[in-house]
């Protein structure tokens, strides 16, 4: 900026004996004066200082700022391709997970926790419930004790704590989640899994819930919990319940490990294994152990992740359960609520290579449009993730190799999975939260990270997978030691979003903000008048443009965690959907068609479907 | 004089700030491992040494020794690739992985087609994740045209991982040709073969890995596999039973549950495996005595190591120290006992301080360890006759000697001990069956010829006999 001579006159009106230069700053208004020329260097010095400054205090104002100020760019323009945004620190959530470590490595605190997506008060905005450890011997306790947490969502992304008015802070030592409708009261109930006894949250209908533990009869005794899942075993309508169980643990017999003589975790082969329970609900708000009677008391394993599926497409549930470092189970139903364990047989025991990995956390989908749920399983680390491809008729092959499902996966101990359509091209893309279990891994494997960053995985509709973690914005760039994610569309935007539980922190919220081109959507809530209520076990098919989309709902997946109750469908470019067809768990199907897409559809067997305004 | 403005200072903050802030803008939230976080469990990253415990002590000893020689090693040989070579690999084992790298590269630095070093590069990429620069690595190293065949088998594997199966069959075709019993690369070739669709060659393939290893699992599973794939129901079941079975029988053993937590044993064999190392560097450098110390540590520290063990076997054997040489022989079938050569080499070690009767004990282990080989046979029968005593027994062995491997050392065997027996009439047929299968062999030609001389008259008018020396 040019220099204008301005004669300034002193308070007395007289001029000054040497001229004085008044330079307008770029401030603006801020002058100073020279009682002298300044050489050139001295300007331009001048001029960069205060160009720095301007430049630091705004560098510094921008990265402070919340996500949609940091993008503006993007949240109008909308980026192509796969897009994830940390709004963690908009969200309103404070809750920190804690797994009651002391230094004394219990086996116990390498597992914990899942959490749940669902809508628990109906009002079409979907909730978060984290799952929370607790104190342990050594624990120094002090202040309110931890206890699991219930966030109602607002909408954009802001939540409440619910959880004291809600009556869910279960105390336990929270390992496993899962939501149903046990009494088909038109409202999701909760189970918990915990280390120790479970619980079971009825839900009241008006935000609040009941323990209605006891009186169900699923309390389960002192055991070291896992994945957990609703199920109809014999499609009476009524929600059974699945419990996995881990080890038999008690603190006495507790091991010392060491790693480069450093302190580790002891591991599964350290204990014994446990058997897993059943529950048959006898539609009265009761259940009655059928563990036995049922064939899956027959096992005793390392459980981990669990999810409820039609492997066979044979019309009934079946389970799979990951075991960890032990052959997976794969408890095949008959119809009549009976399991015959056939992991080994059905090829999803073990890795393609005949090993026993450390399982943790399964999702399945049809992720090859073939009609057939294909399988997902994270695992330990120098490992890879498995993708179990369903070769049509329930058996199963481990296809990682040549599908690249496995790729960023090796390194990192991997937890939570979720099969979604970030970017609504209609293939299901991978989601794979990551993390140590050793939190000084550090010390003694260099390759190793205790925090890690998460993982996605892009469909490309070939068959194959590709590794584009570092391509799709900051919703990876929190590190932390992650266990459950889940995934829903917590803004009703029609993009999947995600939740990761992180062990001892805070938890990621991960907006999706991918492009809308060529994006459309269709969202279903199923509502079973004779199947249970939520649908779960049904099937919903969305035929649209010579291609066959397929889903089935579940309760409990990932990693001892429970979300998508509420199935999303990516569609591409179609405007509208031909035909939806719905195989109800009882049996009776349903079609609705001609459906427009980029909308909520909500289904009442053997009634009619119920399109949602634009939200 | 250089006036200060009074802008100046602040302007020099804010300029020192700029950078600040746009360094942590650029890294701000870049995925990276880093350390665990603070808080509470800070002591946790302090060795467990600290708590005093024997074993803790003793890990923390091992690695501290192991580095100590490694760094000593490139002190006394600087600028020696193999030297850097071998302290990388002590170093990612126990120290520093950055300085392990740094080692290789210097010694790729000096010597460009060290292939060690390419291989070393690759596995520690691979263990990072970094599958595309251990191909990278692994190839280097098998293009120098001097790494081990074992480098093959990982490029192979990688390739394989990585869904690149036609790209690995030609190494690992060339891997079993130097290595054809090796479970792994058959295994491996089953899996290449798998990944293209070629499933009666896989299960050819695997086949083979199976008579190698009646009881790998890893070979079953993928039996059973590949024969449900290929509508062979029955024998995809029979398989997977099998590998049932064997995985029941595994998790029920208490050691095998208990080794992947030996953190003493590990540390162990990690220095051993640094001993050994630096005592072969020595060795071929003429430092024997030097070198032998090395190996005498690790069988020290290592109840387990057998490359120090058999080095020292050999050692001893050369210089006639039978005594040492036999304990460390007995070791080491101790540690294999069903390695057939440790057999016979007890019983070798044994004929020379004397004890017959123990080395035919030993001879006689070494035939039930391996029934289907002749060396054991070879063995008894040539101890007897030296010993000139039960040579109805001799000619028993070597009869089965010769049923088991036809060869010519053995029919001339077979001749000598009838010849012993005074047998000469079987005698000679079995020196004539030697002198046909290896008619070059001087040796055979004389024995030959000394029989005849004495069966000259005899085999003129003798009708035909078995050369079987029955």
């Amino acid at each position: 900026m040019a220099a204008h001579p301005v004669e300034v006159l002193p308070p007395s009106g007289r001029t000054l004996s040497s001229p004085k230069v008044v330079t307008n700053s770029l401030l603006g208004g801020c002058r100073m004066g020279l009682l002298r020329k300044s050489p050139s260097w001295l300007l331009l010095a001048r001029r960069l200082s205060l160009a720095l400054l301007a430049g630091g205090i705004l560098i510094t104002l921008v990265a402070l700022a919340p996500s949609r100020v940091r993008y503006p760019y993007f949240a109008s323009r909308e980026r192509r391709g796969i897009w994830l945004v940390d709004v963690t620190p908009e969200t309103g959530i404070a809750f920190r997970h804690t797994d009651g470590s002391s230094g004394r490595k219990y086996i116990v605190e390498t597992v914990t926790a899942g959490l749940a997506t669902f809508d628990y008060d109906g009002d079409l905005w979907i909730d978060i419930y984290f799952l929370n450890g607790t104190w342990l011997p050594g624990t120094n306790p002090g202040g309110e004790p931890p206890r699991n947490a219930l966030y109602r969502n607002h909408g954009g992304f802001r939540f409440q704590d619910v959880t004291l008015f809600a009556g869910v802070g279960d105390l336990g030592y929270g390992l496993g989640v899962t939501v149903g409708d046990f009494n088909n009261d038109g409202f999701p109930d909760l189970f918990v899994n915990n280390f120790g006894p479970n619980a079971l949250y009825r839900n009241n209908g008006d935000g609040t819930f009941t323990d209605v533990t006891d009186e169900a009869g699923v309390r389960g005794g002192n055991l070291v919990g896992a994945g957990a899942a609703f199920l109809d075993i014999e499609a009476d309508g009524n929600l059974d319940l699945y419990v996995a169980n881990y080890v038999q643990f008690d603190f006495s017999t507790h091991p010392v490990r060491t790693a480069e003589g450093y302190r580790i975790y002891p591991g599964p082969m350290d204990f014994l294994p446990e058997r897993d329970l059943l529950y048959k609900n006898n539609g009265d708000g009761t259940f009655r152990d059928v563990s036995e009677e049922s064939g899956i008391g027959a096992c005793a394993g390392t459980g981990m992740g669990m999810i409820c599926a039609d492997i066979d497409r044979d019309g009934d549930t079946d389970v799979f359960v990951l075991n960890d470092v032990a052959g997976n189970f794969i408890f095949v139903n008959d119809g009549k609520g009976h399991f015959e364990e056939l992991g080994l047989w059905l090829g999803g025991a073990y890795s393609g290579e005949g090993r026993a990995l450390g399982s943790m956390g399964i999702d399945c989908a049809d992720v090859d449009h073939d009609g057939w749920l294909d399988f997902y399983a994270t695992s330990f680390a120098r490992e890879w993730a498995v993708l179990y491809r369903n070769l049509g008729d329930g058996r199963l092959a481990d296809v990682t190799a040549a599908s690249g499902a496995g790729a960023g996966t090796y390194q990192h101990v991997t937890w939570g999975a979720a099969f979604v359509d970030l970017d609504n091209d209609g293939d299901r893309d991978l989601f794979v939260a990551c993390g140590h279990l050793y939190d000084n891994v550090e010390l003694f494997d260099p390759t190793g990270a205790y925090r890690a960053a998460n993982v996605v995985l892009e469909n490309l509709g070939n068959g194959r997978f590709r590794n584009i973690s570092q391509e799709v914005g900051d919703g990876l760039h929190p590190v932390k030691s992650s266990r459950g994610v889940a995934a829903d569309d917590l803004d009703n935007d029609g993009r999947v979003d995600l939740v990761v539980l992180n062990s001892r922190e805070e938890p990621t919220v991960i907006a999706n903000r991918s492009s809308r081109e060529d994006s459309r959507w269709i969202e279903i809530q199923l509502f079973g008048v004779r199947s249970n209520r939520d649908g779960v076990g049904s099937w919903v098919g969305v035929f649209e443009g010579g291609m066959e989309h397929w889903a089935e709902v579940h309760s409990g997946r990932g990693y001892q965690s429970h979300f998508g109750s509420r199935l999303h469908f990516g569609l591409g470019n179609h405007q509208r959907v031909a035909k939806i067809e719905i195989r109800w768990h009882g049996g009776q199907t349903q079609v609705i068609e001609n459906v427009p897409t980029d909308r909520l559809l909500t289904i009442v067997e053997g009634d009619g479907a119920y399109l949602l305004p634009p939200f | 004089m250089i006036r200060v403005r009074w802008w100046i200072l602040p302007g020099i903050a804010a300029l020192v700030a700029a950078v600040g802030l746009v360094l942590a803008w650029v890294f701000r939230g870049q995925p990276s491992g880093g350390q665990g976080g603070s808080g509470p469990w800070e002591w946790q990253k302090q060795p467990a040494q600290l708590e005093g415990g024997p074993l803790e002590v003793a890990v923390s000893s091992a690695k501290k020794e192991a580095l100590s020689l490694a760094q000593e090693l490139c002190r006394r040989f600087r600028d020696d690739a193999e030297a850097l070579c071998i302290f990388g690999l002590v170093e990612s084992r126990f120290g520093d992985r950055r300085r392990a790298v740094d080692a290789w590269k210097r010694a790729l630095r000096l010597v460009p087609d060290y292939a060690d070093a390419w291989y070393a590069l690759g596995e520690e990429a691979r263990l990072r994740g970094d599958f595309s620069e251990a191909i990278t690595h692994f190839r280097r190293a098998v293009d120098t045209g001097k790494a081990e065949a074992r480098v093959l088998l990982s490029l192979a594997t990688l390739l394989i991982q990585e869904g690149r199966p036609a790209e690995a069959l030609p190494y690992l075709e060339q891997y079993l040709g130097a290595v054809p019993q090796s479970i792994e690369g058959w295994y491996r070739l089953g899996q290449a073969l798998r990944l293209q669709d070629r499933l009666p060659e896989a299960k050819q393939a695997w086949m083979q890995a199976l008579r190698l290893d009646r009881e790998h699992k890893t070979v079953l599973y993928a039996l059973g596999e590949v024969c449900e794939k290929l509508g062979q129901h029955g024998e995809a079941e029979r398989f997977r039973r099998e590998f049932a079975r064997l995985e029941a029988r595994d998790r029920l053993n208490p050691q095998l549950r208990r080794t992947w937590y030996d953190d003493l044993a590990a540390a162990r064999e990690g220095l051993a495996a640094a001993h050994v190392a630096v005592a072969k560097f020595l060795a071929v450098r003429g430092d024997w005595e030097l070198a032998e110390a090395h190996y005498r540590r690790a069988a020290e520290v290592d109840p387990r190591n057998t490359a120090a063990r058999i080095a020292l076997l050999e050692w001893a054997a050369e210089n006639a120290r039978w005594q040492e040489a036999l304990r460390w022989v007995e070791e080491l079938a101790a540690l294999q006992p069903t390695e057939l050569e440790w057999a016979l080499r007890r019983g070798a070690v044994l004929l020379q301080l004397g004890r017959l009767e123990e080395a035919q004990s030993a001879f006689l282990t070494a035939t039930e360890i391996a029934p289907g080989r002749p060396e054991g046979y070879v063995a008894l029968a040539q101890l007897m006759v030296y010993r000139n005593r039960d040579l109805e027994g001799a000619r028993h062995w070597a009869r089965r000697a010769v049923e088991c491997a036809p060869s010519a050392a053995n029919y001339h065997l077979l001749a000598i001990v009838c010849e012993r027996q005074e047998d000469i009439e079987a005698a000679v047929a079995a020196a004539k069956r030697a002198v046909q299968l290896d008619p070059l062999n001087p040796e055979f030609r004389q024995t030959l010829a000394r029989l005849l001389d004495r069966w000259q008259v005899v085999a003129a008018r003798a009708e035909p006999s078995s050369a079987n020396g029955d």
